[in-house]
């Protein structure tokens, strides 16, 4: 290994959500004065308002450091990593571009399950584990029980593990000693041919499609014809740069390094993370491994609220697309919401943060139907069909069986929730597997469950069952056979198509009673009654009605103020611009949102 | 020469009902000596030119809270300033506590020819909840002294205060049919933000509201009154030209604080800060409305479908070009049952009166 790779260190920071990832990385970045002081704002690395937000983070963004330590120059290269479940596979190829790891644990509450599952990760990828006990400052801290229990459950050497607060900038030096120490530089040779790993990318107006990457081997500079190996396509690198965090562009990219490659590509979905650039002309013969295709798990209708800002939804999908390819769409036409998309995401968290970022970045107001899985219908005469849209199920004659996506589901969890959480499990069609204790206080539940089931308010219950202790991973784990029905809204004696649902017989019942009765309450009394039905295959199981109105009137007219009445119409007038005409029926635009969370009773 | 209706605004009462959000409350000698100072000023400062005054109007407030002389006043002072027709209708608003028998003889001495008062509701301890200073036999004392001299008097009555019952309504409305009252207002209660029913959490039931309005018109129907406008019932000839006024478009001129105008196309509204109006300030609001424009063809059509006579759509369509009968032909299919057509007249049916927000709303949507 030559002396520019010994400099090099990449890690990443795996932390609890709520432990202080992101407050470690704005020290380390302030303490190696990549950023000066002005241009410091709270939580560097998340660049997007949503992240800043909920503290949480989705986009990774690498960042280059620069730390002297015994007369050496180190380049640091912090690769950060999404903490959420519906990530999990970008975290995995954040973690193939890293060395080491930083394992963030807060000094007051110790070791959380959620990090297990990506210490193990982390442990599985071959990284060095570096332990940092965090909040010293608080006064509930407990770092030396907090540094038995790293040891205890995570199963690593925590004796020099520093204790820090991130928050008063307390021994962050340490930290970036350690780093420095103990966490291997990377291997690979720069005079092999071209071979990176794209952990991310992003879009750039400039720019195009950019890709982020790690360097196993080889060298890639402005003027290399690079190609991506899973799609083959080539394209001449314009620049290669490095983040301090901002982008700078510098002359090449070598093996170790991590960095950018800007090579005018023309949309995200065109530089799959997880892919393999190289050198067209002088290809590896060994692309990385673990390449795959990001499919859509869950889809849902996305309709403007403001039937006439379809043209606007479109605009945005199609920008959101350049931006993040996981993002399927579709257009979809509904005879209560108009013209819409049919969208596929890769898990409940990605869904809300496309909506919340239509919504805010594009300014639009959404209606979104109930989520929906992906299921398999084997027709009678031998066809099957992939279903995401309960109005494409044909019909029940035509139908021998359906098959519904199956997760393994891991729950982590302290002993006294176990009961009411194998409860929910089973309630949600959970078929228990295995149980584990970790230590004391942690138990790990393994159950095979629907996906569609944990689509349904899962999170919740699971939080509210175990006062926010437990944790929730799954991964997807096949398709099995399922005696699933559709679930037909009827209003005013016509199936109102936004409100569809396909679901298991045992609980089509029960759901449709509560839909029925949750619509009485959301849709306003109008002129003449409205029926609301409940169907499964035509039988009508449940039946709610919105009484005719009786009032709306302004009694008096005092004084001959008729302005205060003009007033009154027109806010009732606009207030008409939120609903939506179905057949003769008004329906508000919340009451399709209402009904995706049901009380889980 | 065109008629002018004439409100005047008098904001003082003995004490503020629990449900009031009218510009009102109880004030000293002084101020209410300032203040039929500055009325008969904004009065004199008016431009009557052209108009022949038919209709007076005192609201509130409570106007008979204030000495009777202080309305002999005002209506020297407009008599004054402007032309007033021959029969000219001139109303008082009265609460019964303060409608005595004296000031009854000074009404009647100074032209006023027509009472309206305050009964609200025939349950002693729902008036007192409300705030009321009265009492169903002060109601019945008050009423004595009026119809001693007057024989066009009405009534208003409340329904959907909290804990009425229909008992209640039944009670009042035998109560004022008993009596002949020639007129009778019947109102539904509109919890207003700010006031203290409102504080209260107190909001109608509107099932129950809307039964409470059945029952009071449908026995007010069957005592022989006939309901011109949707919350106010008179026996034929005694309908109240001044409140026709409003829903016919006519023109009115509110002089006080807080009255509203309709004048020369114009609709603005004077402050509704009595220390305001005290000091001389008067409009606020002034808005110009094209006669033969959109807004005026909303009001007119808004205004009309309060009243038992509907609108003349002949009309509307030669004064506006639009004709509802064509341009809105499949609302008013929707809207079968609720309203109907008949000799060239658009109107609501019984069962649309109550709901007329809502089908005056689909009528002027585009």
């Amino acid at each position: 290994m030559n002396d520019r790779q010994k400099r090099i260190r990449n890690f990443c920071i795996i932390a609890h959500i709520d432990h202080g990832k992101s407050t470690l990385a704005d020290r380390l970045i302030e303490m190696t004065e990549t950023v000066s002081q002005r241009d410091l704002q709270e939580q560097l690395l998340d660049s997007m308002d949503l992240e800043r937000e909920r503290g949480i983070t989705i986009k990774l963004t690498p960042v280059r450091m620069y730390y002297q330590k015994d007369g050496i120059e180190y380049e640091l290269n912090l690769i950060d990593t999404p903490g959420h479940v519906d990530f999990t596979f970008e975290v995995s190829r954040s973690l193939r571009a890293c060395e080491g790891a930083v394992l963030v644990v807060d000094a007051a509450q110790g070791v959380e399950a959620q990090t297990l599952a990506n210490v193990y990760l982390a442990i599985d990828n071959n990284l060095e584990i570096l332990p940092v006990i965090n909040k010293i400052d608080l006064p509930s801290a407990r770092p030396e029980e907090v540094r038995a229990e790293i040891e205890e459950v995570v199963g690593i050497d925590a004796s020099d593990a520093p204790l820090v607060s991130a928050k008063e900038g307390l021994n962050i030096g340490e930290v970036l000693d350690r780093i420095v120490d103990k966490i291997p530089p990377p291997s690979g040779d720069e005079n092999a041919p071209l071979k990176c790993l794209i952990f991310d990318s992003y879009y750039d107006n400039y720019k195009g499609a950019v890709c982020l990457v790690r360097v196993i081997d080889g060298e890639v500079r402005a003027g290399t014809k690079i190609k991506m190996m899973a799609s083959g396509r080539t394209y001449d690198c314009v620049e290669v740069g490095i983040f301090n965090p901002k982008p700078v562009p510098v002359s090449s990219l070598k093996a170790g390094n991590v960095g950018y490659i800007a090579a005018s590509i023309k949309a995200i979905a065109e530089t799959a993370p997880g892919d393999t650039v190289t050198d067209a002309d002088n290809p590896t013969a060994h692309p990385c491994e673990g390449y795959k295709e990001v499919q859509p798990v869950v889809y849902s209708g996305v309709f403007p609220a403001d039937g006439s800002r379809y043209n606007d939804l479109k605009d945005a999908l199609e920008r959101l697309k350049l931006s993040d390819a996981a993002l399927h769409y579709e257009p979809e036409v509904s005879a209560a919401l108009g013209f819409g998309f049919r969208c596929g995401f890769l898990g409940l968290l990605h869904m809300e943060i496309i909506q919340e970022r239509l919504e805010r970045e594009y300014n639009l107001d959404l209606i979104t139907t109930a989520p929906s899985v992906t299921y398999l219908v084997h027709k009678t005469n031998g066809e099957v069909l992939t279903v995401t849209n309960p109005c494409n199920l044909p019909p029940v004659t035509e139908t021998a069986y359906i098959e519904e996506p199956v997760v393994a589901a891991e729950i982590f969890t302290p002993p006294a929730y176990i009961g009411s959480i194998m409860e929910l499990c089973q309630d949600k069609r959970g078929v228990f597997e295995d149980m584990q204790y970790l230590d004391a206080n942690r138990v790990k539940m393994k159950y095979k469950m629907p996906l569609s089931e944990i689509v349904f308010d899962f999170f919740d219950g699971l939080k509210s069952r175990s006062r926010g202790y437990a944790s929730l991973d799954y991964e997807l784990a096949g398709y099995a056979k399922s005696d699933m029905v559709k679930l037909d809204i009827l209003l005013n004696g016509e199936v109102c198509d936004a409100l569809s649902l396909i679901i298991h017989r045992d609980k089509a019942q029960a759901r449709g009673r509560a839909l029925a009765e949750k619509l009485k309450e959301v849709i306003p009394r109008q002129l003449f009654e409205i029926p609301i039905q409940a169907a499964i295959g035509g039988k009508i199981i449940a039946r709610e009605t919105v009484k005719a109105m009786r009032k709306d009137v302004l009694a008096k007219c005092y004084g001959g103020d008729v302005t205060r009445k003009k007033k009154l119409l027109e806010k009732q007038k606009e207030g008409k611009k939120r609903m939506r005409q179905f057949g003769s029926v008004e329906i508000p635009s919340e009451a399709f949102m209402s009904i995706l969370k049901l009380d889980n009773d | 020469m065109k008629k002018l209706g004439v409100y005047i605004h008098i904001p003082f009462c003995n004490r503020k009902c629990s449900y009031c959000d009218f510009v009102s409350g109880v004030y000293s000698d002084d101020v209410k000596r300032a203040y039929f100072n500055e009325l008969d000023k904004e009065i004199r400062a008016f431009d009557f030119t052209g108009y022949a005054v038919d209709s007076v109007y005192f609201g509130g407030g409570t106007p008979s809270s204030v000495p009777s002389a202080y309305i002999a006043g005002a209506l020297d002072c407009l008599r004054s300033a402007a032309r007033t027709e021959d029969g000219c209708e001139i109303t008082v608003e009265c609460n019964p506590e303060s409608l005595t028998g004296d000031k009854v003889a000074d009404y009647a001495a100074c032209g006023v020819n027509r009472l309206s008062i305050g009964l609200q509701s025939a349950t002693d301890s729902l008036l007192e909840r409300i705030g009321r200073l009265h009492t169903t036999n002060d109601f019945v004392r008050a009423l004595d002294a009026a119809q001693s001299r007057f024989d066009n008097v009405s009534a208003d009555i409340m329904l959907g205060l909290p804990g009425q019952t229909s008992a209640d309504v039944v009670r009042a409305v035998k109560l004022l049919a008993g009596r002949n009252l020639s007129h009778v207002s019947a109102y539904a209660l509109k919890v207003e933000e700010g006031t203290p029913l409102a504080a209260s959490g107190y909001t109608p039931d509107e099932d129950y509201s809307a039964e409470l309005y059945e029952t009071a018109a449908d026995m007010l129907l069957g005592y022989g009154y006939r309901r011109y406008e949707v919350s106010n019932f008179a026996f034929p000839g005694f309908e109240c030209r001044h409140n026709m006024r409003y829903w016919t478009r006519g023109e009115y001129r509110g002089f006080g604080v807080a009255a509203h105008s309709f004048v020369r196309d114009t609709r603005f509204c004077n402050t509704s800060s009595l220390d305001d109006y005290l000091r001389g300030v008067r409009t606020t609001d002034s808005e110009y409305i094209p006669p033969d424009g959109r807004e005026a063809a909303e009001e007119t059509l808004m205004l009309a479908l309060r009243t038992a006579d509907g609108l003349d759509l002949a009309e509307y369509r030669d004064r506006f070009g639009t004709d509802p009968e064509k341009e809105k032909r499949e609302v008013l299919e929707y809207l079968d049952g609720y309203v109907e057509i008949s000799g060239g007249r658009l109107r609501l049916t019984d069962k649309g009166f109550y709901v007329m927000n809502e089908i005056i709303v689909r009528l002027l949507s585009d």
